[in-house]
């Protein structure tokens, strides 16, 4: 039995040398809630465990100068104080949505980060699908410089994303809400504690003539990374809201899963048709929440 | 190598050496022999583990007991410590809110957090709120009545 | 004041709820080693070879042992019921695999190490090489000419059949107005304990006794089975069960780890300790059976004839009692309706999947769903109500005690008025008017009802698998009681079901007796549980031996007291003359009076103050009759059910909205833990029959290997379930009760997927397999709809 070796640096800097110094060898441990099951199933067996839990000014949550600025968020803030927190449920409701709705009760929503819950990348995980519609810009640090990247381009496949063995996730930029947006989070699972088998994370912009201004739909659950509707952005831009144009926009959803999960949950043909039905949930709620003016 | 943890369960402080890939439920069940919490699966799912860490339900399991260097950690033994039943303990116990009694441990604890948060909540608040303990006996509707009742003896 | 039909709360809750309870997992000694266990990946292979050596040089390792060496120290694992001895095939287990592996996840090497940890870091350096095999997974499949053969040494894949019939079928179903045919498939799903399996064997440095601490079932065949398999004296063995976790039939007997630490303790001297892990938990299984039946009936919907020929695949063989159920699935068939004109052919096939264990109902649930679902077909042919169907068919009330076509001596209950009584508590009519106008406006919604027939206590004739059991109760000189019981409590309460008959006889608080069980060397020679058994036999045995004590006590008490026995009254804590308050004494100076004059008071008093008493409960039959049946059960319990679902037509996801249950199990000895078994098997056959679910890969490999994958219902997925009760007392059993436990698998789980059907039907299709999962309802009413 190899030993483990451990660290839970205080700042930053340090938690960046250990990576620079022990790279892929190093597992980033931040609430657990991804890790640590993994690692009693075998399916993961770290030689050093870095634990970032500590490192100060992950947990922050705030909105960049005046009310209408960007809003950041920490990648240490846990499921529980995104569903939580005013600020991100008057800025990203979205977030709160989704966060709220994470599997395994509330002692995994206690404890899982938003920072975990996107850098695991696991496709079942609900928070990356917001992410990626909600414009989010992940916030990278390595040991030369920081660097942010889309939400968009992060997520690279099942377990896998643009962060580098050297660097951590320190949080995520969002651009603000417009105003008249409405948000929603549709997830399907089979039992109060199941996974994810299909979500759809969505924002839709009423511009003044109430017609759509702008809609996001990205798909969860269904391939190993969120599925953008880019489609469905598109049938519905400049057009009005209505029951069929919603329609016409989620059935975009089963041609742009390319490549769907199968596993013992369900398979490919079903994943697909629930990426309809989840994408035509998602946007009906949101499209009625921009009609009640939007906002939390 | 092994790491040292300062954590204060129960009130009662203790310095341990420990296994720095070790869960903290097994560090409570094998060094401090508090075997009142159990766990059924190590995933994360079936919620036996639950203990109270600075306050909050977490699961016992998904905790490196070093990243609880520091805390206050509560368990079921330190419920009735004073050698009197918590409100829920009778409530479970008169109520059949078990039959093995396996799960009871993680359930008590959970509930004390949803009764935190929501000192009168429905019937479908707790059954929501419930969602990662697994009990394979009951069914949950005593567990469910039990909690209520807990709820209504506070009030 | 009578105990017996209070809902006292459990004797021990308080230890449960203050987490002192303690669980063999929670046992800690100091020296000890632990267990684990290397297994195969493959559904079936050749061991090329098992190389140990790194293994064996991890740290903290302090032996590695491979199959071929374990093979030279224990002998084949004695079967708990060998399929043998009813004319089926005998197969050779042995704890760790020899020459072949059969099914994924079967052991294959042991580590021994220091702790847990260092013994799973060593098991994953054991390095062992396969040569794979073709697998079969599909029973009928497994049945063709040319599939691989599970066992080298077999000519087929048969582990046991057999074949009922009775009446003239073949004349009924040529002269039947109405015929329809279904195959019906049920699948592989497990019981899934909260606490898994765990074993602490400890060698006494003293005596020459091997003590095992074990979440068992049955603690005395255990004992029974590891003096076969490690070749040592039967009475140089304990097994002590402290605590078990919930069972459900997955903690009986012939698990190879069982037999693996005692061997590993006797080996290194040292306590040696193996705690399941989910994973683990989840090869072993059950249940997955498909029935080809066929129905003939009148346009009144009366039917005349049944035909079935079903296939079990029991998985690979094992030496636990998991295949027994199929042949009770035949033996339950046509459960509580009366049909005559039977034909019923099973077939038992090994497969390379993971052996069964028995799971709860036993198989008597499988055939509830498969005869509920042929029920709603007949409606469904003659175009009457489902439930009109049932009433037409059960067997009436004035045909009791009635001889079934199989055998079964059916000892009473009300069938029809049980049903009548769930529809009233569900309200089906309410819900049918509901359903039309959910139908109306596009909603499905549906409504079923399922009926159950149950029978428990249950006793295999020439096994260990007993009907009878044994109690002693011991009163103390200072008055206190003990008993000490064969039967065994896996969570379920009985001991507080005993404490209270024995309170009764004795007029002591239920709170003030001791319950002992589950130590083979503390408690008289029993059985454990199984099959609803333990307030049947074990109350009845506890019944008698208090009986026993009291005769003592009045006899002591009246020669005290100068007045004949028969004057003497025991109320609660007293002996009394009858009608002369004054002359009495305290139970506690009666006690100690047994004990202490007994040369004074002469024959009246026979110390100790203890008695041992056996109740063999009546009717179970194991002399097989004109036909070669025998009767395995002495009483029968039945229940009815109403489910009302909605399925989303979008994405099959179901959703209960409310199941009503009427029970009757005769007398209720604690009615709220009555309720809690059926409450939690009602969940049981819920999950069953909307996802649980253990599935392979086409190869055989194991891909439910966590709770994420077996997906368990949990507090919201359930509705609130509405029971009531009929009590009809056995006219068989001591207390007239009948067994309560097993019932409401099958009955739930046949209520669901009728109502799931009735939601369904309006789309033309037709659901005749479980689980109904969304996936799999979705494909359904695709295909109906394209």
């Amino acid at each position: 039995m190899t030993a483990v070796s451990y660290t839970a640096p205080h700042t930053l800097d340090e938690a960046l040398r250990t990576l620079a110094d022990l790279g892929a060898a190093a597992t980033v441990v931040a609430g657990g809630q991804d890790v640590l099951p993994r690692m009693h199933q075998g399916l993961l067996r770290p030689s050093h465990l870095l634990d970032i839990s500590r490192l100060r000014g992950l947990t922050a949550v705030e909105v960049a100068g005046d009310r209408g600025g960007r809003l950041h968020v920490g990648a240490l803030v846990t499921h529980a104080a995104l569903a939580r927190e005013p600020v991100i449920r008057a800025a990203a409701p979205l977030l709160a949505e989704a966060a709220a709705q994470i599997g395994g009760g509330i002692q995994v929503r206690n404890r899982g980060t938003i920072g975990g819950a996107a850098a695991a990348a696991n496709p079942a995980y609900d928070l990356p699908a917001c992410l990626v519609a909600l414009d989010a810009v992940v916030v990278l640090a390595g040991p030369r410089e920081r660097r942010r990247v889309s939400a968009a381009a992060f997520f690279s496949g099942a377990g896998r994303t643009d962060c580098r063995a050297d660097e951590l996730v320190l949080g995520f930029e969002m651009p603000p809400m417009p105003p008249r947006t409405g948000w929603a989070y549709a997830k399907l699972k089979f039992t109060e504690g199941g996974s994810t088998v299909a979500g759809a994370a969505c924002l839709l912009t009423l511009g003044p003539d109430g017609r759509c201004a702008r809609a996001s739909v990205v798909l969860s659950g269904v391939a190993d990374r969120p599925v953008p509707l880019a489609l469905a952005a598109e049938r519905l831009a400049g057009e009005p809201v209505t029951p069929e144009t919603l329609e016409a926009a989620a059935a975009a959803a089963p041609g742009a899963v390319e490549h769907p999960l199968e596993d013992v949950l369900a398979g490919g043909a079903y994943r697909r048709a629930m990426a309809h039905v989840m994408a035509a949930e998602a946007l009906a709620r949101a499209a009625g929440r921009a009609r009640n003016g939007g906002g939390a | 190598m092994t790491s040292r943890v300062h954590l204060v369960v129960n009130g009662t402080p203790h310095e341990l050496e420990v296994d720095p890939s070790q869960a903290l439920v097994h560090v409570l069940r094998d060094q401090l022999r508090l075997t009142g919490t159990r766990f059924g699966c190590l995933t994360g799912h079936c919620g036996a583990c639950t203990v109270r860490l600075d306050g909050r339900a977490v699961k016992s399991c998904t905790v490196l007991a070093a990243s609880a260097d520091g805390a206050r950690i509560e368990t079921i033994e330190g419920l009735a410590a004073d050698g009197t039943l918590h409100p829920l303990q009778r409530a479970f116990w008169e109520r059949f809110g078990f039959q093995c009694g396996f799960c009871t441990p993680g359930m008590i604890m959970t509930a004390l957090e949803i009764l935190a948060e929501h000192p009168h909540p429905d019937e479908a608040t707790i059954r929501r709120l419930l969602g990662g303990n697994l009990c394979r006996c009951t069914g949950y509707q005593t567990i469910v009545e039990a909690i209520q009742a807990a709820s209504e003896a506070a009030r | 004041m009578t105990y017996v039909g209070q809902s006292v709360p459990l004797l021990d809750g308080e230890q449960i709820v203050t987490g002192e309870a303690r669980f063999v997992a929670d046992l800690l000694l100091p020296g000890t080693l632990h267990l684990a266990v290397v297994r195969s990946p493959h559904a079936h292979a050749r061991i090329v070879s098992v190389d140990a050596a790194a293994a064996a040089a991890s740290p903290g390792v302090s032996l590695v042992l491979t199959g071929e060496e374990a093979s030279r120290h224990v002998a084949q694992i004695p079967h708990r019921v060998d399929p043998a001895i009813s004319g089926g095939r005998h197969a050779d287990i042995r704890p760790l695999a020899v020459g072949k592996v059969i099914y994924a996840g079967q052991p294959v090497a042991a580590v021994l190490a220091e702790s847990p940890r260092a013994a799973g870091a060593a098991a994953a350096l054991v390095r062992a090489a396969y040569d794979p095999l073709p697998v079969v997974l599909d029973g009928e499949e497994a049945l063709g000419p040319g599939a691989p053969r599970v066992v080298d040494g077999w000519p087929d894949n048969v582990l046991h059949r057999g074949r009922i019939v009775h009446g003239t079928p073949a004349a009924a179903f040529a002269a039947a107005p109405g015929r329809l045919a279904a195959t019906i498939r049920l699948h592989r799903y497990s019981t899934q304990p909260i606490e898994t399996r765990a074993y602490l064997a400890v060698p006494d440095m003293v005596d020459d006794l091997l003590t095992l601490y074990a979440t068992t079932q049955n603690p005395h065949q255990l004992r029974h089975q590891l003096a076969g398999a490690l070749g040592r004296p039967e009475n140089r063995i304990r097994v002590i069960v402290p605590r078990l976790g919930g069972a459900f039939g997955l903690k009986m007997i012939g698990h190879p780890e069982e037999t693996l630490v005692c061997l590993l303790a006797l080996r290194t001297g040292r306590p040696v300790k193996w705690v399941e892990d989910r994973s683990e938990c989840l090869i072993i299984t059950g249940r997955e059976q498909v029935h080809r039946v066929e129905a003939a009936f009148t346009a009144e919907g009366r039917i005349i004839a049944l035909r079935d020929r079903f296939v079990a695949n029991v998985g690979a063989p094992y030496a636990t009692p998991g295949w027994g159920m199929a042949p009770l699935t035949a033996a339950t068939i046509p459960c509580g309706y009366a049909i005559q004109d039977v034909e019923i052919e099973y077939t038992l096939a090994v497969t390379n999947k993971g052996p069964w264990t028995a799971s709860r109902g036993y198989g008597k649930e499988a055939a509830n769903v498969v005869m509920e679902r042929v029920l709603d077909l007949v409606a469904r042919r003659t175009g009457l109500d489902p439930a009109a169907v049932r009433a037409r068919n059960l067997i009436p009330a004035s045909a009791m005690p009635y001889r079934t076509a199989t055998g079964l001596e059916i000892d009473s209950g009300d069938y029809a008025g049980t049903l009548a009584r769930a529809l009233d508590a569900g309200e089906y009519a309410r819900w049918r008017r509901e359903q039309e106008t959910a139908r109306a406006a596009g909603r499905l919604l549906g409504v079923g009802v399922a009926c159950e027939l149950t029978p428990e206590g249950g006793s295999l004739p020439r096994s260990l698998v007993a009907g009878y059991d044994t109690a002693t109760v011991r009163v103390d000189p200072s008055g206190q009681v003990t008993v000490l019981t064969g039967v065994t409590s896996p969570g379920g309460g009985n001991e507080t079901g005993i404490a209270q008959i024995v309170a009764d006889r004795l007029g002591v608080p239920p709170r003030e007796i001791r319950v002992v069980q589950g130590d083979t060397d503390r408690c008289p020679y029993g059985f454990g549980n199984y099959s609803g058994r333990s307030m049947i036999a074990g109350g009845g045995a506890a019944a008698l031996a208090a009986e026993e004590v009291r005769g003592k006590m009045l006899r002591v008490a009246a020669a005290m007291l100068g007045a004949d026995p028969g004057a003497i009254e025991l109320t609660p804590g007293r002996f009394t003359v009858h009608g002369e308050p004054a002359r009495a004494l305290g139970f506690a100076e009666v006690a100690f009076a047994a004990y202490t004059r007994t040369y004074e008071l002469g024959t009246a008093a026979e110390p100790p103050l203890e008695a041992t008493c056996t109740y063999r409960p009546p009717n179970i039959r194991h002399t097989p009759d004109a036909q070669g049946r025998v009767n395995p059960y002495p009483t029968y319990s039945n229940a009815a059910y109403l489910a009302v679902v909605e399925v989303d037509r979008r994405t099959g996801v179901v959703k209960v909205l409310h199941l009503a249950a009427a029970h009757d199990c005769g007398v209720a000895i604690n009615p709220a833990l009555v309720d809690g078994q059926l409450r939690g098997a009602i969940a049981m056959g819920i999950g069953a029959a909307l996802g649980e679910e253990v599935r392979y890969a086409p190869d055989g490999a194991r891909l439910t290997t966590s709770f994420r994958e077996y997906v368990m219902p949990r507090a919201a997925d359930l509705p609130p379930v509405t029971i009531t009760h009929l009590a009809t007392p056995s006219p068989h059993t001591l207390l007239g009760n009948k067994g309560g436990g097993e019932a409401g698998v099958g009955g739930a789980a046949a209520a669901v997927m009728n109502a799931v059907a009735d939601a369904l039907a309006p789309l033309g299709v037709e659901v005749l397999a479980l689980p109904l999962t969304p996936p799999a309802l979705w494909r359904l009413m695709m295909e109906a709809t394209a």
